[in-house]
């Protein structure tokens, strides 16, 4: 293992937790709560085969979130229903399974709650089969079905669109959220960030200014001084059961951050993101500058202190925590390039090689760690590292955010010298990052590490000549000279039938991998049709939202989220009740969203989504499974197709995948890196 | 091939990196990610000889600082060897000019060679031709600074492109004429200038003369 990852430090440090559900006035923090009633649902035992003993099973109330009465009969958000079946016997065969069923619904609705055990996939193929030209032959279509066939890239790679769809529906609401983002005005959404200084004064607050913030931050400022008798009693969480409103509180002094959530996340999954947020200010600032900037003035003003800089980094890692699919940090591991076993050995040889021929340029010392990343989701290709030497996942991380900030611009024949501080490292001091972009089009980027201030000339020379010799090679210059994203696998190319994207982690490596997230591409087919799209949305009020619907990246967004929504459940499906993960037992889990999402007439405009960007029409039932499958040695998420509930399938599918993934585990991840 | 070292400095978001993205790469973002430590980059130009009316080509190798105040101690890492300074203010913010003023002293105290370019621009030109009342620096104003200081100075947008390829030309020109002052001076002293036999694709390009910062 050569990344090291907080499982360890949760395990030690979070013993004591308070959940404090002291605050059940929604209105204190002066958010609105939407919510007027939650319904109480319980967890459906009648699927559950075998020892239920093993589970605890609670009655929850479950946040739903109400009056959106554009979407009022629409499934919407529920929260998180977990149990914690612990089967020990990692062969389990699936009648052994616990299953458990969380049935989503708004209490108007009639709430599905019988899981079917039937062949439903023949039923969904002829019943679309026939809104669709049903000369296709239907041995193709079950195929593409069953194997979760890429709907997009038509006449681009010579793929066929599937008859079948495979989006997935938006049972969580994200539609709403993601035009909720574009609001500004506090209070408006499901999820915000407030860092303040311990003397009252807003540094930051992702969504609203500094004149709604600051009565709140008296607030704020209270409830961490009244609960704060010593640390073990720190109250870290405030949690409104009925509206699902979740407060958790960092109170590092002379900081405070707060994260307000109405997205369903565990106070564990929480609080590492206040972590985060707090570790970039630790990486921009160090913590010895900081305690320098406050030991005298302890209402220094850091807000205006951070630069423009500082402020876009924050909104993009607040961005990246709350609406859009980044697993690397709920998951605690960095995520993998697959790639060649012989391909990577040979730039991991060709970087050893190099260092040693520059052993004079540069010495030991010089270069502390290094990276190859591809791809906008900055995966990992290849790692240099001194013997014995680990990084921090979380220190990375923090890197690999400013790293995907400058992919927006393609101004990349620069190379960059940036300091930062790596918090879990030292977070006194700063390392030096040189960071060159070897490919704009495959999003290729070299990373140098070092702890000198002036050895930039040293390692641009080093990665001059070690580019050189990496392009030179034919089979390498193929991956990291690539005119376009060619990285990674998809989900087709396992033998996984009625998958639709699944995230599988090598505890041992901290490393995971995912399937390209490719989104559905069916609401071309709607702006395609430009007449009935332009005539249907001639109101001036829809204005915005049309150019929102055309904005690909929109629709691309919204697909994460729905994918970050459904992980997020699996993910708090197999956290025990204070927030820790089960390390050392086998957990096998699946859920079941189940309700129907309609889209009446009367929500024309008001969330573009569910119109256009889904193809679920008026009352489309829908039926999502997803399982998770955790053991000492990975962690495996699947989301199934939307219909597919056949257990027996999804568990032989998700055994393929893990054979897939251990068979091909030195391709999928890095093992050692180039160690020097 | 002559190589000269230039750093762009002056307070932040007054447009550095776009009027070097502008000389480099002819493009103008409106919406520009701000800079974390510093990015470097190199752009050859060609200049004319005075005297035999040659083609000379200039490569500069540019380092494009951060504007803010807490990346200040790291400054002295890039003007440390520069050849050119191109000292940047926003002529819509009156407290850039102080802020490019500051740098300006800093480098006379600070940077040895008296042969040191700095060269002043005021930026964004074009928001005081769309709107005249957002000036607050004048023409005047910074020509007088300019000229007791010693200094270029021209005023230019990088969001049109007005006058920035002129500024780097003009550098280019002065440091030729300082070089072949220099080289009739001492004959010997190649001083980072292999007349025309260097060849760029070298894979050794800077750290072998004698300017370079890690020398």
């Amino acid at each position: 293992m050569f990344f090291r990852s907080n499982d360890s430090d949760r395990h030690s440090g979070f013993s004591n937790r308070t959940s404090a559900t002291a605050f059940e006035r929604n209105s204190l923090l002066g958010f609105n709560s939407n919510s007027k009633a939650s319904a109480t649902l319980s967890v459906n035992l009648n699927n559950t085969i075998g020892d239920t003993s093993l589970m605890s099973v609670r009655s929850l109330n479950v946040p739903t979130k109400m009056s959106m009465p554009h979407f009022s009969s629409n499934a919407s958000s529920g929260g998180s229903i977990r149990s914690y079946p612990s089967i020990r016997n990692l062969e389990t065969s699936v009648d052994k399974l616990s299953i458990y069923n969380t049935t989503i619904g708004s209490n108007n609705q009639v709430v599905n709650r019988k899981v079917s055990n039937g062949s439903i996939l023949s039923n969904y193929i002829s019943e679309n089969e026939s809104s669709n030209n049903g000369q296709e032959n239907l041995m193709d279509l079950l195929a593409e079905s069953m194997y979760s066939y890429t709907p997009s890239d038509i006449g681009v790679e010579g793929y066929r669109r599937p008859i079948v769809s495979n989006e997935l529906p938006d049972i969580f609401n994200t539609g709403k959220q993601l035009k909720q983002e574009n609001d500004n005005e506090l209070g408006k959404q499901d999820k915000n960030f407030f860092i303040l200084s311990s003397a009252g004064k807003p540094i930051f607050i992702m969504h609203g200014d500094d004149k709604q913030v600051i009565p709140l931050a008296g607030i704020i400022n209270t409830v961490i001084n009244y609960f704060q008798v010593n640390e073990q009693t720190n109250v870290k969480t405030i949690y409104l059961r009925k509206t699902g409103q979740r407060f958790v509180f960092l109170n590092k002094s002379p900081i405070i951050i707060m994260i307000y959530s109405r997205q369903g996340e565990t106070t564990n999954v929480l609080q590492d993101q206040l972590d985060f947020l707090y570790s970039y200010l630790l990486s921009t600032l160090t913590s010895k500058n900081l305690a320098k900037l406050f030991k005298n003035r302890s209402n220094f003003d850091l807000g205006t202190f951070l630069a423009q800089t500082d402020v876009e980094n924050l909104n993009e890692i607040c961005s990246l925590l709350s609406n859009q699919f980044y697993p690397d940090i709920f998951l605690n591991a960095l995520q993998s390039n697959p790639l060649k076993k012989t391909i990577r050995a040979k730039i991991h040889n060709q970087i050893l090689q190099q260092l040693n021929e520059d052993s004079e340029l540069i010495p030991r010392g010089t270069l502390l760690y290094g990276l190859l990343l591809t791809g906008k989701d900055t995966k990992m290709t290849a790692v240099i590292r001194p013997r014995g030497h680990t990084l921090h996942t979380s220190d990375l991380q923090l890197l690999f955010c400013l790293i995907r900030r400058h992919f927006r611009s393609n101004n990349t024949d620069r190379e960059l010298w940036i300091p930062i501080c790596f918090p879990k490292f030292n977070s006194t001091g700063f390392l030096y990052s040189y960071i060159k972009f070897l490919s704009y089009e495959s999003k290729t980027v070299l990373v140098f590490i070092s702890a000198q201030k002036d050895a930039f000339f040293k390692l641009k020379l080093f990665s001059d000549r070690l580019t050189t010799k990496l392009i030179n090679d034919r089979s390498i210059s193929k991956v990291i000279d690539s005119d376009r994203e060619i990285s990674g696998f998809r989900i087709r190319d396992i033998q996984a039938p009625l998958i639709h994207h699944f995230i599988y982690k090598s505890k041992r490596h901290v490393q995971y991998i995912m399937p390209t997230v490719e989104y559905n591409v069916k609401f071309q087919n709607i702006l395609e049709d430009e007449e009935i799209y332009e005539s249907s949305h001639s109101g001036d009020e829809n204005n915005g939202n049309i150019n929102f619907i055309k904005d690909e990246k929109a629709y691309q967004q919204l697909y994460q989220m729905k994918l970050q929504s459904y992980y997020r459940e699996l993910h708090n499906s197999i956290m025990t009740e204070d927030g820790r993960e089960s390390l050392n037992n086998t957990v096998v889990n699946f859920i079941n969203w189940e309700g129907i999402l309609s889209n009446g007439e009367d929500t024309y405009g008001e969330n573009p989504y569910d119109e256009h960007g889904s193809i679920f029409t008026t009352k489309e039932k829908i039926h999502i499974m997803g399982m998770v499958w955790s053991t000492p040695q990975f962690e495996l998420y699947l989301i199934c197709n939307n219909g597919v509930n056949d257990k027996k399938t999804i568990s032989s599918s998700a055994r393929k995948i893990l054979r897939w993934c251990q068979k091909y585990e030195e391709r999928l991840f890095i093992q050692n890196g180039a160690i020097f | 091939m002559l190589q000269f070292k230039l750093v762009l400095l002056g307070d932040s978001s007054v447009g550095k990196s776009s009027i070097v993205h502008r000389f480099v790469k002819d493009t103008f973002d409106e919406l520009r990610e701000s800079t974390i430590g510093a990015a470097f980059l190199s752009q050859s130009i060609k200049i004319k000889d005075p005297n035999s009316e040659e083609d000379v080509v200039i490569k500069f190798e540019i380092w494009d600082t951060a504007g803010q105040e807490r990346y200040k101690s790291l400054a002295p890492m890039y003007y440390r060897n520069a050849n050119a300074a191109l000292v940047v203010y926003d002529v819509t913010e009156a407290d850039s000019l102080v802020k490019a003023q500051a740098w300006v002293n800093e480098l006379k105290q600070k940077v040895g060679d008296e042969n040191l370019v700095i060269h002043l621009v005021g930026n964004k030109v074009d928001l005081v031709e769309e709107e005249p009342s957002k000036r607050v620096i004048t023409v005047e104003e910074a020509t007088k600074y300019a000229a007791d200081e010693n200094l270029l100075f021209k005023e230019v947008s990088a969001k049109t492109g007005l006058n920035i390829k002129e500024v780097f030309q003009t550098i280019g020109e002065k440091l030729y004429e300082i070089k072949q002052v220099e080289l009739a001076k001492n004959p010997g002293n190649g001083n980072g200038i292999n007349g025309d036999q260097v060849n760029i694709n070298l894979p050794r390009p800077s750290t072998n003369d004698s300017t370079s910062c890690c020398s």
